[in-house]
């Protein structure tokens, strides 16, 4: 057993609004540079829908991601040989380009035009305009929120591939309006255990840090072989056309390393997200990611190790994982959705990544008709009606709105028992409540035939709907101390690249020297 | 005196450059030996790029960036043999790289009067193109369209045998201007651009040909670091 530990999250689709604020946190903190328009480290997608860039999940098409080849893992896009072989660098056709993300071009609109308007017969308007040429007026077909709330999903929803297993009759009558669904889809980089984007690096730039388990691309060592888009089946490494290196989300790690959560889990104003560590067994993790597909959330789950068991807790010291970050790691609130409560679910396990960012599959809505469970005015102020009305009862899943089906597909490799687990444990808390408020006395029985105690029960609506900051994000520090650097000679010089130590330009490296620690150079 | 410029003092001035240019890239790439392993880092090279122009239409480079690299590749492996069978006066080995250099250099005018042209075309590219990306296209153009100038239209062929002596002189330290006094004038000029470009490439995107990435072949598949490789 090696324990690793690694930054893991939840994000609660149940509450997720769509607005979008974390977006334009991570968008205003990170990606509003020349190079950088069109990236969107985190965005917020409506389901269905094909996302973006276009088809993202689609791996028919773009070749990301893992399969599963006997006994052994292999990349879909190819193995290492046919990636070494001089065939395949001079053209890859399995790569997005402007066009998949953006239609034309990445646009703006003329704002300055509203500031400074000329007098005229009619309001002045601000026109598209394209962030890389700076033309105006282009057309604007494609873009990173083109689906919001199920627009156009009559067009593109037939190319979702989460409908598949369902005849075509079923698969158009989900999009046609009257039985239409949707929820909201968050996603930033997953920060995956078996990254196919570092798997897929010829030069080493991308890498997963040992510390905490965030995967980066090395600027200066990229060399734009672009093999980790191809790679990743969620799309997330992006081409920085301006100076030709890859970039993705980074997780805010200058924040994380200084016990912040990243911008966009604090901006978020539904506080559906929560952040913390999680410890993992390194030599299982490629069991996991061969599992059969069914098994495959489940695999994901047994790799994730119990903080409070003392084998793992001895093991993770001897793997040198500091006690505040055991401590933390018992503390941490995706460790309790995920693995103990089984209330999280991962990204399209079946690319066989591991994605570290798992999702609560939404609840909400049912199917209501006229007269039938449809909440009226006796519902919203008569309590004392528990036999129908707008709360489900266990056992009437299919009233769903959302096909059980879709969400095993986006969810669980297409296991719908996973997802029906986490719906019913949620639909058991939500009878649970109701018995306390209503009835006066807790309804035990409910929960304990979803296999959830008393106990469970009160974790999982604090932590759901009245964590606060502090419970939701529990984030332990880098150990900076224990790095060979110290930031008492590095004051000043931080961020000067021609000034690292390293650097030619002569620099006193050493003031005094160490006594705690004499085999430091720096000091 | 101008054939001993050209055809002495450029052509070792242009291979210092090349060599020296490229270590110097290489190594800046590294961020000094430290604890005597080389170590990567914050000012390593952050230019060595391809700065690919596939991001703004994949499909209409498809064909063009293939026979490019190629047509290259293929030209660079014709002229080692043309050179070689030359020097040695072995005249099988020159036809084939009459041959080969032929259909090479076809592919490769093809792949770079595209990508030249399409970045004029492109609005998108043009406002993503640097004075060295077109400056790299040009040379690619002018020293193929030369060398096949004088292979297609002219038919002068055989030029190999004394430019093949001439490089051997060259390499011996030897040098001797004398053996290329007589080729025709194209092939003076391709030569004469070629070295230039030679001189000029460490300093260009084109250091791109020399990543090939080693490292890749034997590490294991998740490479993991820890963190600013500074701890121990």
């Amino acid at each position: 057993m090696r324990v690793k530990a690694q930054f893991g999250m939840t994000f609660n689709l149940e509450k997720c609004i769509g607005c979008n604020t974390c977006t334009v946190a991570c968008k205003n903190v990170w990606t509003n540079r020349e190079g950088a328009e069109y990236m969107w480290w985190n965005n917020v997608e409506t389901k269905p829908g094909i996302g973006y860039p276009k088809q993202w999940e689609n791996q028919q098409r773009w070749q990301g991601g893992w399969v599963k080849e006997g006994n052994r893992l292999r990349l879909r896009y190819g193995g290492r040989p046919a990636m070494l072989s001089p065939f395949f660098p001079f053209f890859n056709p399995h790569m997005p380009e402007m066009a998949d993300y953006y239609g034309a071009d990445v646009y703006t609109f003329t704002y300055d035009d509203l500031h400074t308007p000329q007098q005229g017969t009619q309001q002045p308007v601000a026109r598209p305009k394209s962030m890389v040429t700076e033309e105006e007026d282009i057309p604007l077909t494609w873009g990173v929120n083109w689906e919001d709330n199920a627009g156009g999903a009559h067009i593109t929803g037939k190319y979702d591939v989460n409908f598949r297993g369902m005849s075509k009759e079923e698969h158009e009558a989900y999009l046609r309006f009257r039985d239409v669904f949707y929820f909201y889809l968050p996603r930033i980089c997953n920060h995956c255990l078996n990254p196919a984007c570092v798997a897929a690096c010829p030069s080493g730039a991308a890498y997963k840090r040992e510390e905490d388990g965030i995967v980066l691309i090395d600027q200066q060592r990229c060399r734009n072989w672009r093999y980790c888009i191809t790679s990743c089946p969620y799309k997330k490494p992006y081409y920085n056309w301006r100076t030709g290196k890859m970039e993705k989300c980074i997780l805010c790690y200058p924040r994380v390393e200084h016990g912040l959560p990243p911008i966009c889990f604090h901006s978020c104003v539904g506080r559906i997200r929560s952040f913390g560590v999680i410890l993992y067994d390194l030599d299982r993790v490629e069991e996991a990611a061969l599992a059969e597909e069914r098994d495959l959330v489940r695999a994901q789950r047994e790799i994730i190790l119990d903080p409070f068991d003392p084998q793992v807790i001895e093991a993770a010291r001897a793997n040198g994982i500091p006690d505040d970050w055991i401590d933390a790691a018992q503390r941490s609130a995706p460790y309790k959705l995920i693995k103990k409560w089984e209330l999280a679910l991962p990204l399209h396990p079946e690319f066989r990544t591991l994605p570290m960012l798992w999702y609560i599959p939404p609840l909400a809505p049912i199917i209501t008709s006229i007269g039938q469970c449809s909440p009226d005015e006796q519902d919203i102020f008569d309590m004392d009606k528990p036999s129908s009305g707008p709360l489900l009862g266990l056992d009437e899943l299919e009233k769903f709105r959302i096909p059980i089906k879709y969400l095993a597909n986006l969810f669980a490799a297409g296991n719908e028992d996973e997802v029906k687990k986490s719906l019913l444990r949620q639909l058991a808390i939500r009878h649970y409540e109701r018995s306390i408020r209503v009835d006066g006395k807790p309804n035990t029985e409910v929960l304990a035939r979803v296999g959830l105690t008393e106990e469970d029960a009160k974790g999982i609506v604090r932590a759901l709907s009245l964590a606060f900051y502090h419970e939701r994000f529990v984030i332990p520090t880098t150990k900076r101390e224990a790095a060979d650097l110290s930031p008492y000679t590095e004051r000043g010089f931080a961020g000067f690249a021609a000034m690292s130590p390293w650097a030619p330009v002569p620099r006193r490296k050493s003031y005094y020297k160490s006594r705690h620690t004499p085999e430091k150079e720096y000091e | 005196m101008f054939d001993n410029f050209f055809f002495v003092g450029l052509p070792y001035i242009a291979i210092l450059l090349f060599v020296l240019g490229l270590a110097y890239r290489t190594l800046t790439g590294f961020k000094t030996f430290y604890r005597g392993k080389p170590a990567w880092g914050a000012w390593g090279d952050f230019l060595w790029t391809t700065r690919s122009t596939g991001f703004f239409g994949r499909a209409t480079i498809g064909p063009a960036a293939l026979c490019l690299h190629w047509g290259l590749i293929v030209l660079i492996v014709a002229h080692l043999i043309g050179f070689i069978g030359g020097a040695a006066n072995w005249g099988g080995w020159v036809s084939f790289f009459r041959w080969t250099g032929m259909f090479g250099g076809v592919l490769a005018l093809y792949g770079a009067c595209w990508a030249f042209v399409r970045r004029l075309l492109s609005a998108q590219l043009r406002a993503m193109s640097t004075l060295e990306d077109y400056i790299v296209l040009l040379f690619l153009i002018v020293t193929l369209a030369l060398g096949l100038y004088h292979s297609i239209v002219q038919f002068v062929w055989g030029v190999s045998y004394p430019v093949g002596r001439w490089l051997v002189s060259l390499f011996t330290l030897q040098p001797d201007a004398s053996w290329v006094a007589t080729i025709p004038l194209t092939m003076k000029l391709h030569i004469i651009i070629a070295f230039t470009f030679l001189a000029y490439f460490p300093f260009t995107k084109l250091v791109h040909a020399f990543s090939y990435p080693l490292a890749y072949i034997t590490r294991p598949y998740i490479s993991m670091r820890r963190y600013v490789g500074v701890k121990k």
